[in-house]
C-alpha cells in the first residue's frame, strides 16, 4: 500500500473517562513500541513520534502521530488521531528515476501503535465507548 | 571504437547492476509488501494476551469481558481452556487459552465469520480491562 493510503489510517473515539486516563492509555499504547516511540502530551494534544529502524538512536522520526483530545458530548473525551508528518522511501531506477510506489517509513510500528491504541481505548470504556478505526477512502 | 568500449564499460559496471538491482528490489518489495500487509491485518484481527493468571481466572475474566460488552452479546460460554462469545450481528469470537512458558498463559481471540463490525474491538478492550484488573502486568500484541 502506498504511503498516502497508509497515513489515512487513524483512530476516532469517544470514551467516558477523564482526560488523564485517556492520556495514560495513549502513553501505554506508545510504550508498546518501547524505545521506538517518543511520547509528549499537553492539555489538548498527545503527540507520539515513531522512531523506526533497528536502533532508535540513528533513525529519523516517521511518522509523527498527533491525537487531539476534546471534551465529548455528555462528558468524557473525544479523540482523533492523524499523521502530522511522515517520510517516504521509493525505489529508483538508474539511481534517480522513481520506480514503484512511495512507501511510508515506519509503517509497521505505526500500525502496531494504532492497534495498541485501539485496544487501550477499548479497555477504558468497553460498555459505552466507541472506538473506530479510520480506513483510507 | 574507444567510445564504444567506454559506453560498454559504463553499461556493464554502472547501468546493468542498477537495472538488475531495481528489478529485484521491486519484486522483493511487492512480495514482502503484500505479506507485511496480510500479517498486519491478521495481527489486528487476532489479538493475543499473555498473563500469569491461572486458567479459571482467565475464563472468569472472559465471562466478565463478555458481560461488560453489553446487550450485543447473545451467548458467552466457557470450556476447560476455551470460550466462545457470539454477537447479535452474527460475529462469533473464539477465545483459546494455552500455556506458553512457566506460569504464563496465552489468550488468543479468533473471530469466525463476518460481519465483525466493532464487536472484536469491544471484546478486545473489555478483555484487556478484565485481565488487567486481575493481573496488572498483562501483555498484549
Amino acid at each position: 500500500m502506498a504511503a498516502k493510503a497508509d497515513i489515512q489510517h487513524g483512530i476516532t473515539a469517544q470514551v467516558h473517562a477523564d482526560r488523564d486516563s485517556v492520556v495514560a492509555a495513549c502513553r501505554r499504547a506508545a510504550e508498546r513500541l518501547g524505545k521506538h516511540a517518543r511520547f509528549e502530551a499537553n492539555a489538548t494534544r498527545v503527540t507520539v513520534a515513531i522512531l523506526p529502524g533497528i536502533t532508535p538512536k540513528f533513525s529519523s522520526v516517521s511518522p509523527i502521530v498527533s491525537i487531539d483530545l476534546r471534551p465529548g458530548n455528555g462528558g468524557g473525551v473525544q479523540l482523533e488521531s492523524r499523521v502530522e508528518r511522515y517520510r517516504t522511501i521509493q525505489s529508483r531506477l538508474f539511481g534517480f528515476v522513481p520506480a514503484g510506489p512511495k512507501r511510508l517509513v515506519g509503517k509497521q510500528p505505526f500500525f502496531r501503535f494504532l492497534d495498541a491504541l485501539e485496544t487501550e481505548l477499548g479497555a477504558l470504556d468497553p460498555a459505552a465507548g466507541t472506538v473506530n478505526r479510520r480506513l483510507p477512502v | 571504437m574507444a567510445g564504444f568500449l567506454l559506453v560498454l564499460l559504463i553499461l556493464l559496471l554502472v547501468l546493468l547492476p542498477r537495472i538488475g538491482g531495481a528489478a529485484v528490489g521491486a519484486v522483493l518489495e511487492s512480495l514482502f509488501g503484500k505479506a507485511g500487509n496480510a500479517f498486519a491485518e491478521r495481527r489486528h484481527n487476532h489479538p493475543v494476551f499473555t498473563t500469569r493468571l491461572a486458567m479459571p481466572d482467565v475464563l472468569d475474566a472472559t465471562t466478565e469481558a463478555a458481560s461488560t460488552v453489553g446487550a450485543s452479546v447473545q451467548f458467552a460460554g466457557t470450556g476447560d481452556a476455551s470460550a466462545v462469545v457470539s454477537f447479535a450481528g452474527g460475529a462469533t469470537i473464539g477465545v483459546a487459552v494455552t500455556p506458553v512458558y512457566e506460569d504464563a498463559l496465552k489468550v488468543r481471540l479468533a473471530p469466525y465469520g463476518t460481519p465483525l463490525d466493532d464487536s472484536l474491538t469491544r471484546l478486545r478492550g473489555s478483555m484487556l480491562a478484565a485481565l488487567r484488573t486481575r493481573d496488572p502486568q498483562v501483555q498484549y500484541g
